[in-house]
């Protein structure tokens, strides 16, 4: 199954949740901002080189704690990347590994269009903050639109209590509360999932619970 | 909002006129259908449908009414004297909203609910198209002025992008998108259950609904939402090659059509990169063949018979060196020449200055 993890706005944590997630799901996460890259990359052929056609996915996938297809970060290589490509690129890596998590990038246009149009359901990551929460709603209506349903909602770096019955109701989907953890933070520059480093965090659990939630739209 | 008339089923609801809009149902007289209550109610059936290629499954209800009074809505659209109420309701099981599509299965024009004279979201004229939410359910209603048929509607997966009317059972050519998914979902069909359509969308090659013209495929999506793709360069720096010219694809090509596009691209970028102002290629391409040709002709001189032999072999043959040895001394000419008109527009160069602070006054 092909899993988007969404979410209007820029820098409310989605890298970081998909990260965690493609942890918890043993998926291969696909990092297709492919303008500005989140997730780490390092020597060897990128989603850029695949987009082109200069690799195939296969080649681009490093692996890890977590198994990646990262993006390139030059500004040729994202002129040179077909975005329409996505979909054969997802499809060849899901045929290969079986699960795999597309890291969207925020906005509405293509660029997050593209995967939602190729996911068969979406996780939205949503800051608890209100004025995200118009962003959110944005996003889930293209989710609907290009019928990528949501499959729960990461409502990320909560501190103080959110309230999360609105949002389940605004966007039409289960909340799970992921706290606001320095460890999560920092998963993906050190590398270890929070699964992985403190699994009986809250933190931890919260992943665990949108994993199942993902795995019960997979059945 | 659809009117609710209450869905115990309950016998003596047949008692009650279905028709009339009371003010809970309808309270700024919005439903431009209102049909004077004055009809008297028909015996009211119902049913339930599973749906086609979806787990949602629908309750649904058909109460009829005889006009006796002329209605209020355009005669035109009445034609006979006998409306049918079709209500539904629709319940999703699955934890993923599922989108159906409602079709009218009765013999008349379907009179959808309209609000200010537009219709609401997601019917059109042959039914309503929309999301069923996650183990959840929604309610429907319209108008039909049409005799009874059971069941009234028809219940089918949306197609991705449906609108109401469109036909599900267009034929249209197999699109790249279903066939490219077929191949996981043969993979993976063991491992899924067939009833659950809603993780798989387009896979597995459903024939009806490979439409090349999609909303969902991703040239669609483009289309629709804008290509984020960082633009081209199109200014020429004096210094510099314009970037990203040659590095875009238009279009999707075979993976030996895209590699000149791609190995230019990187090798205009390296240019970029080098900083220093280098000779366009022509020129550099034309030095080192005057090079090559030298360094050919130095080696056969004063060579043994053995480095001549290699050299000539290297050459395919004798007139290359032959030839050599005509041309080189008309080369070396073009070259000194070459070389005087470079030194003379480097002095020049360095002697102008542009005057910048008047320019900038001027403009």
């Amino acid at each position: 199954m092909i899993l988007a993890v969404a979410g209007g706005k820029g820098g409310v944590g989605k890298s970081t949740i998909a990260y965690n997630l493609g942890a918890a799901l043993d998926a291969v996460v696909i990092d297709a901002d492919l303008g500005m890259a989140d997730l780490p990359a390092g020597i060897g052929p990128d989603l850029h080189d695949v987009l082109a056609e200069r690799a195939d996915p296969r080649e681009a996938i490093r692996s890890g704690p977590v198994d990646l297809l990262p993006c390139g970060r030059s500004l040729a290589g994202a002129r040179a990347a077909d975005v329409a490509a996505l979909e054969e690129v997802a499809v060849a890596v899901e045929r290969e590994r079986g699960r795999v998590i597309v890291d969207c990038p925020a906005g509405l246009r293509a660029d997050a269009g593209v995967p939602l149009a190729v996911a068969d359901a979406t996780v939205l990551v949503v800051s608890p903050r209100t004025f995200a929460l118009a962003d959110a709603v944005r996003t889930r209506e293209l989710a609907r639109e290009l019928d990528a349903g949501v499959a729960g909602i990461a409502l990320n770096r909560v501190v103080d209590e959110p309230p999360v019955e609105a949002i389940e109701r605004t966007l039409g989907a289960p909340a799970t509360v992921v706290p606001a953890d320095p460890r999560i933070a920092a998963t993906i520059e050190r590398g270890d999932p929070v699964t992985t480093i403190a699994p009986e965090s809250r933190g931890a659990m919260a992943i665990e619970e949108l994993a199942n939630a993902v795995r019960d739209c997979e059945r | 909002m659809p009117p609710s008339f209450g869905w115990k089923f309950k016998p003596d609801d047949e008692a009650r006129p279905a028709v009339e809009p009371s003010a809970r149902t309808d309270p700024e007289g919005e439903h431009r259908q209102r049909i004077d209550g004055t009809g008297t109610p028909d015996p009211i059936e119902r049913g339930r449908l599973a749906g086609a290629e979806t787990s949602v499954r629908a309750q649904w209800r058909v109460d009829t009414v005889r006009r006796d009074a002329k209605p209020n809505a355009p005669p035109e659209e009445l034609g006979t004297d006998q409306i049918v109420l079709v209500q539904v309701r629709l319940y999703n099981p699955d934890p993923v909203e599922q989108r159906v599509s409602v079709r009218n299965a009765l013999d008349g024009p379907v009179l959808f609910p309209r609000r200010r004279g537009v219709a609401e979201a997601g019917w059109e004229r042959d039914g309503f198209v929309g999301a069923v939410p996650a183990a959840g359910r929604r309610a429907l209603g319209y108008a039909c002025p049409a005799s009874v048929r059971t069941p009234p509607i028809e219940l089918d997966r949306a197609r991705e992008g449906q609108r109401a009317d469109e036909s599900k059972r267009t034929d249209r050519n197999q699109g790249g998108r279903s066939r490219r998914r077929s191949g996981s979902h043969r993979r993976n069909g063991g491992r899924r259950n067939e009833s659950r359509q809603t993780s798989e969308k387009a896979r597995g090659g459903h024939a009806s609904e490979n439409e090349d013209d999609s909303p969902l495929t991703p040239e669609a999506v483009i289309r629709t939402h804008g290509d984020a793709t960082p633009p081209a360069a199109v200014v020429w720096d004096s210094d510099r090659v314009a970037v990203g010219e040659s590095g875009r694809r238009p279009s999707r090509s075979k993976p030996s059509g895209g590699r000149d596009d791609a190995g230019s691209g990187a090798e205009t970028v390296e240019r970029e990169r080098g900083g220093e102002s280098t000779p366009p290629p022509a020129v550099t391409a034309w030095l080192d063949d005057i090079e090559s040709r030298i360094t050919r002709a130095e080696r056969l001189e004063d060579a043994s018979v053995r480095e001549a032999t290699a050299v000539l072999t290297e050459a395919d043959g004798l007139d290359p060196a032959l030839d050599d040895a005509e041309r080189l001394p008309a080369v070396a000419r073009e070259l000194r020449a070459l070389a005087a008109r470079a030194t003379d527009l480097a002095d020049r160069t360095d002697a102008v200055t542009v005057p910048e602070e008047a320019l900038r006054r001027l403009a």
